[in-house]
């Protein structure tokens, strides 16, 4: 769990300190105040990837070195520390000049972080997947929070996505909301890639025999995705909405997201494209992969979010 | 949000302070917030839609 974080400076800030809770953080402020260079130092630190080029992947400054990062008319090193739970730190520092960035960190890194931005990304997946399109390339459009998450999100599922909801209560609860709220699931077959309407029913357990109670048999009813006959859809053909709350069902179905499995979920206004309506059942979902264990931090514009969030 | 299963929120406003550096507000309540720029913008909206209705009622 990220206990904190001091950013000096570095980026948009002079000095700041954050502390965070194991549950849900929400970062608000106006543009330009920083909301995400904060996820994605969040991000950079708990990466495991060489800090100098993962900050430079991810906040792609105007020169394309580290000098981009610092904060303007500072003096010192630039420095952003996290701190975890237990105490334990990790940190980088660099210099106004130097073009290499040190790293300290005697952080336990629990898992992978996951960092989703406002856009969404699925519908890129199948030119990723084919290989048609250079990593140079993919660079030089994309910062890393939408490469990386391409990849986790083009990983196949360790278990299937029924299995994994009736092995865990809270994904019980999570996977069938989502996929409700958008009629479907993204699903990614080999090559194919659609989006297949349905929905989740619960089917008794046939392992259950006839002899045992009626209480016992109620609780074993497991959870099974039913597929409407012919109505596989295109990712682009759905609405862009519907693609945003995929992203987390696609987490979910891969296992990016499970409970102790991923480090802390970074959410860039995970409002945009969502209608209001829907905001409800993404901020329900939220607190259920909280409760399961699942720290969050995200930054929002978006009032019908905050207020859902404060009821 | 339900306290009874644990949940827990914090809000961390973000503001320029007089010496136009990025500050903090953290809450646990959000209506506490002081520094919220969202909630202003729409308390400025209701104010100005309400005004304007006043308006209409008294002409």
């Amino acid at each position: 769990m990220i206990k904190g974080i001091a950013l000096e400076n570095f980026a948009a800030f002079k000095k700041l300190e954050l502390e965070f809770t194991s549950g849900i953080n929400i970062i608000i402020g106006e543009n330009s105040c920083g909301k995400t260079q904060i996820l994605k130092s969040i991000y950079a630190l708990t990466s495991e990837q060489d800090i100098t080029s993962k900050l430079l992947g991810l906040f792609k400054p105007h020169n394309g070195k580290l000098s981009g990062l610092y904060h303007r008319g500072s003096k010192g090193k630039a420095k952003v520390t996290l701190e975890d739970s237990s105490g334990q730190f990790s940190a980088t520092e660099f210099g106004s000049r130097t073009e290499i960035a040190t790293s300290d960190s005697l952080m336990a890194i629990t898992g992978k972080p996951v960092l989703l931005p406002t856009k969404e990304v699925l519908s890129l997946l199948p030119a990723i997947q084919s290989g048609e399109v250079t990593n140079k390339t993919l660079a030089t459009l994309f910062d890393d929070s939408i490469i990386d998450l391409c990849y986790l999100l083009l990983s196949q599922p360790d278990t299937d996505i029924s299995d994994a909801a009736n092995e865990d209560p809270r994904l019980a609860q999570v996977i069938p909301m989502l996929v409700k709220a958008i009629g479907g699931k993204f699903e990614i077959n080999g090559t194919d890639h659609a989006f297949v309407k349905g929905t989740f029913v619960e089917k008794s357990n046939s392992n259950i025999s006839k002899g045992q109670s009626a209480k016992i048999y109620a609780d074993f009813k497991q959870l099974k995705f039913e597929k409407e006959k012919s109505t596989e859809t295109s990712v682009t053909m759905t609405a862009e909405g519907y693609r945003k709350i995929g992203l987390l069902q696609r987490l979910i179905d891969t296992g990016a997201l499970v409970k102790g499995k991923t480090n802390v979920l970074l959410w860039d206004e995970p409002e945009s494209n969502i209608n209001p309506a829907l905001m409800k059942l993404l901020v329900e979902c939220l607190f259920e992969l909280s409760r399961n264990g699942q720290q969050v931090i995200i930054a929002s514009h978006n009032y019908v979010m905050l207020k859902w969030f404060d009821r | 949000m339900d306290k009874s299963q644990g949940d827990h929120v914090l809000y961390h406003a973000l503001f320029r302070d007089k010496n136009d550096e990025i500050a903090k507000q953290t809450m646990d309540n959000y209506k506490m917030l002081s520094k919220n720029a969202i909630a202003q913008t729409y308390s400025d909206l209701y104010d100005a839609e309400l005004e304007r209705s006043l308006d209409v009622a008294h002409d």
